[in-house]
């Protein structure tokens, strides 16, 4: 079922990370609000961006599109994004896309730096 | 008793007493008649002054009315309307120099507009220096915005009440301001709003001629501010339905243009039924489908839908049309073709925008479908009597994301297609058509189709597809293009290439119509 919300918080930040959660949907309705979240996140310096997408429910291509935006922006700063515990459905997406191979996605914490204190 | 009077008459005390009072009566009636008919002389001049005044006001909102009407007739100008209204203030009161004032669109800051005259800075400078050439000072007001509430500006649009300032000296407003070293004797102020909102101030700074404004100068200013106020906002909602007419325009543009990418004819063959369906969403996004006749042996079918939507969609699909047309040509190996595709298409493309495809060559001969799928939904195919669909989705990723190696994960499948075998290609816009509780489509519904209606033909079976994407939605607004492409596998009946039939069928005959 599609979920046309998106909320977006910072979870954590620590010791050259910082953990944003994305919850709902991220599509072409809710694209421009998550892009001016993350704005923050790509002058915030943080080495490693760490997205939760274990609440986000949808990704459209346009979805994917912003994803890979915030990717290249983080590059040029020589910062990592990395997606952090997709659904099954979501990871189909990616796995559909063959984006596997482009996007970090990780499924444990250990996986990035410093894990947080939640 | 009696007294003699001075002409000598003879009157009691009693009544020369009556007479007296009688006169004295007299006077005082008169005293007051007169100073009655004084005082209603004096409230008829001003009844007068009232009416010349209201008149004058009358006299010169009409001529602003015409001239902004006029004004207005040959194009909404937020510029000229905007001069319009200044000059005229400035005119009406004979101001050294005006200014207006509006309240910015993104934040509730005001900035100057217009400028006129020797126009003093009304609140502190950002920079220190002296302007002595009006135009510099003039450029500097302009540039610097004032926040609402600050300095005097700031506080009528806030307030929505206008102010006359007789003397800037002795008034609270603005006793301290310096004016950036102008010399600035009287002020007045009046708030530009509609419906409550406040859309600006228009200033007037220094009576010509060394006198000061009046309550006329300021009744005249606010009669000119109330309707500049419902002028500007009428150009402001002219502009927005200008924008609107405009994007509509551009969208019909991109529609237009992403139809001329389609193929105007679905080629017929002896050994094959072809179809194809495209219906673009309310805001059109990027999906394809082509027929690529290479040679007379091999047909090239495609599918895509690109990332972004509008018309840097369309333009990305065109580009990369060209280059697959092109490729298609010089190699049957649809890996080859699209790699060089993806390479091209990364180097045009924004790093953002990637294209999903399924690129397939079928050998009109032996039935040979090749395909690769670059990050685009499963091959379903499923043959004449079977109750179940095959799903091909080999290893492959979206173009134009990253040049050269990594394309390399890409497979080619080659499927041998059986006489009764129908393949579909579709758009995820197909899938994730969504009903009135948000609930999708999905791929389960398409396969039952694909089972129950591939034996009817590829357009019958598109058709059926559609009536189900439709039924289930209900009126639900399309978010996504829906494209489809089914093909049914006759063979030939001696194993022989047959030659082809007549002339190709409308391909206008299966798009769908909005």
């Amino acid at each position: 079922m599609k979920n046309y919300n998106l909320v977006i918080h910072d979870v954590a930040e620590g010791d050259g990370f910082r953990r944003a959660e994305i919850v709902g949907s991220l599509d072409s309705h809710t694209v421009v609000a998550f892009e001016q979240s993350v704005q923050d996140l790509v002058h915030g310096g943080a080495g490693t961006v760490v997205l939760d997408i274990c609440n986000l429910t949808y990704i459209s291509s346009a979805g994917i599109s912003a994803l890979m935006g915030l990717k290249y922006k983080l590059q040029q700063r020589d910062e990592e994004l990395v997606l952090f515990k997709p659904t099954e459905k979501v990871l189909r997406v990616f796995k559909m896309l063959g984006f596997t191979s482009i996007f970090r996605i990780v499924d444990n914490e250990s996986a990035f730096a410093s894990p947080p204190n939640r | 008793m009696r007294v003699a009077c001075p002409w000598k008459c003879c009157v009691s005390l009693e009544e020369t007493f009556f007479l007296i009072w009688i006169i004295l009566i007299l006077v005082i009636a008169a005293a007051g008649l007169g100073l009655l008919l004084a005082q209603s002389q004096r409230r008829l001049r001003i009844m007068a002054y009232e009416l010349e005044l209201r008149q004058r006001e009358k006299k010169t909102v009409f001529e602003f009315l015409d001239r902004i009407g006029s004004n207005l007739t040959a194009g909404a100008d937020g510029n000229a309307t905007m001069e319009l209204i200044v000059s005229f203030a400035q005119d009406a009161t004979k101001a050294d120099a005006a200014a207006l004032f509006l309240v910015e669109q993104t934040s509730p800051t005001l900035r100057a507009r217009i400028v006129k005259g020797l126009f003093p800075p009304l609140h502190k400078l950002s920079s220190d220096k002296i302007f002595a050439k009006r135009k510099y000072l003039a450029d500097l007001i302009m540039k610097e915005t004032i926040r609402l509430g600050e300095g005097v500006v700031g506080k009528v649009a806030a307030s929505g009440a206008g102010l006359l300032i007789v003397d800037v000296a002795r008034d609270s407003h603005t006793a301290d301001a310096d004016f950036g070293g102008v010399d600035v004797r009287d002020m007045l102020l009046a708030p530009l709003s509609v419906r409550a909102e406040s859309l600006g101030v228009l200033v007037l700074v220094n009576k010509q001629g060394g006198g000061r404004f009046n309550a006329v100068d300021q009744s005249l200013v606010s009669a000119i501010a109330n309707q500049a106020a419902v002028t500007l906002d009428l150009v402001r909602l002219w502009r927005l339905r200008a924008e609107q007419q405009r994007m509509e325009h551009e969208l019909e543009l991109a529609r237009s243009f992403q139809a001329m990418l389609l193929p105007r004819k679905t080629p017929r063959f002896e050994a094959l039924e072809l179809a194809g369906f495209y219906q673009p969403a309310q805001e059109v996004g990027g999906d394809y489908y082509d027929f690529i006749e290479i040679d007379d042996r091999s047909l090239g079918i495609v599918i895509a839908d690109v990332s972004g939507k509008g018309i840097p969609g369309a333009l990305v699909m065109a580009a990369v049309r060209a280059t697959l047309h092109a490729e298609a040509r010089l190699s049957r190996s649809p890996k080859v073709v699209l790699q060089r595709v993806n390479d091209q298409a990364a180097r045009d493309t924004s790093d953002s925008v990637f294209i999903t495809m399924t690129y397939a060559v079928l050998d009109l001969q032996t039935g040979i479908f090749r395909f690769c799928r670059a990050g685009h939904e499963p091959v379903l195919c499923c043959t004449d009597g079977d109750s179940e669909v095959k799903s091909y989705a080999p290893e492959g990723i979206a173009l134009g994301v990253m040049e050269g190696s990594v394309f390399g994960v890409t497979q080619e499948q080659e499927i041998q297609l059986a006489r009764g075998e129908t393949v579909l290609l579709y758009t995820d816009g197909v899938t994730e058509a969504v009903d009135r509780d948000s609930f999708e489509y999905g791929e389960a519904r398409v396969r039952a189709g694909l089972i129950a209606q591939g034996h009817l033909g590829p357009q019958a079976l598109l058709d059926s597809i559609v009536a189900g994407v439709e039924k289930f939605s209900a009126g639900m607004p399309q978010h996504d293009d829906m494209t489809m492409v089914a093909l049914r596998w006759r063979g030939h009946p001696d194993g022989a290439l047959s030659t082809a039939e007549g002339a190709a069928i409308e391909a206008g005959d299966s798009l769908g119509t909005k």
